[in-house]
């Protein structure tokens, strides 16, 4: 999806950033640790906006390095955003943040949705993070999703194509595989 | 030949190892940062050049400083003068991206993401399909699209088998 939005040119002046949730790393993805991230490939390419530069400064000065909160983040977010015609964020894999921290991330993302008209939020996760989704955002449109039964033969022709222990493979092996898998996932 | 100093003690907070001092002064002697480097076995990445006034560069060239001597040496005591660090941009841009988020997306996302597993054209349908595609109702009024499994198969298969949304 993100390789999708950038790749496609109809957008002029478009940013699009992303991150993807991973249950093994719920400590470090806090909601203000995604939004920094979210922020960081705002702002990278460009020269780093004087209000982040003064921030961190200051926050150097004290206690070492004090650490960035999210009230000061979301000011730092909204002014990047502000320069910027028009911003996709892209956030994958939902279902894998923490429940606490998932809350505050969509109650951010919502924010700036109010702060920022031209900016779109892109989420993708499985069927039970939907309400909390649906009661974060006041504008919200879902799609559910599967794969077609063409589209998980064609993908399981590519990876027994890469095999890499090709004479492990015969014919009747790959039929019996392609027969079993797609209709197992057919059937789920 | 003293005109090194270590002022790792001042940096010690952000994690640089040594800081040289170069001269500014017309009669500087030649470049000493290659013997710093030298002399201390480091890697050129932690180097900070901390760019001194020219008076501050006759005070060190009339006054050595032993280099062996580590951590002892304060500039601003020593000689009641001030010195004008200036950390090189790209380093401070280092830092504050850093700062912001230890989290490094674009990292993971090639390094292990289901890029590396995609399959061409498979799922662009979804994305593609100029009625109703996820990018069209993405840029549709509604500016929150979100994506969700369906509840029998779950998002875990479309993820790992990228055949509706490789994200």
């Amino acid at each position: 999806m993100i390789d999708d939005l950038c790749d496609q040119r109809i957008w002029k002046d478009t940013a699009v950033a992303g991150l993807y949730c991973d249950f093994k790393t719920h400590q470090e993805q806090s909601a203000t640790n995604m939004l920094g991230a979210i922020l960081k490939q705002l702002i990278t390419g460009e020269d780093i906006p004087a209000n982040i530069r003064q921030a961190f400064r200051k926050a150097k000065m004290e206690l070492g390095c004090r650490y960035l909160g999210l009230p000061e983040l979301m000011k730092m977010l909204y002014c990047a955003i502000a320069l910027i015609p028009e911003v996709f964020i892209c956030i994958d894999a939902l279902d894998e943040s923490s429940p606490k921290h998932r809350l505050e991330l969509l109650q951010s993302l919502q924010d700036i949705l109010l702060q920022s008209p031209r900016t779109r939020v892109f989420l993708t996760g499985r069927a039970h993070v939907k309400d909390e989704i649906v009661k974060s955002f006041t504008e919200v449109v879902t799609v559910p999703v599967g794969p077609t039964t063409s589209d998980i033969k064609q993908y399981l022709a590519s990876r027994l194509d890469r095999d890499t222990e090709a004479d492990a493979m015969d014919d009747r092996l790959r039929a019996d595989i392609m027969k079993k898998i797609s209709g197992t996932i057919s059937e789920m | 030949m003293g005109e090194v100093v270590d002022l790792s003690w001042h940096w010690s907070d952000c994690g640089v190892s040594v800081a040289a001092v170069e001269h500014q002064s017309p009669i500087a002697p030649p470049p000493i940062l290659p013997r710093v480097l030298s002399n201390y076995k480091i890697h050129p990445s932690l180097v900070f050049i901390v760019c001194i006034s020219d008076g501050m560069a006759d005070h060190l060239s009339q006054h050595r400083v032993n280099t062996d001597n580590v951590n002892c040496y304060n500039v601003s005591n020593s000689y009641n003068n001030t010195v004008n660090v200036n950390a090189p941009r790209e380093y401070e841009d280092q830092e504050i991206l850093e700062w912001l988020s230890p989290l490094e997306p674009r990292r993971r996302h090639h390094r292990s993401g289901p890029t590396e597993s995609m399959v061409w054209e498979i799922g662009s349908w979804e994305l593609r399909n100029s009625e109703d595609g996820v990018i069209e109702r993405l840029v549709a009024p509604k500016r929150c699209c979100s994506v969700v499994g369906t509840p029998e198969r779950g998002r875990r298969t479309s993820r790992e088998n990228p055949l509706v949304l490789s994200g």
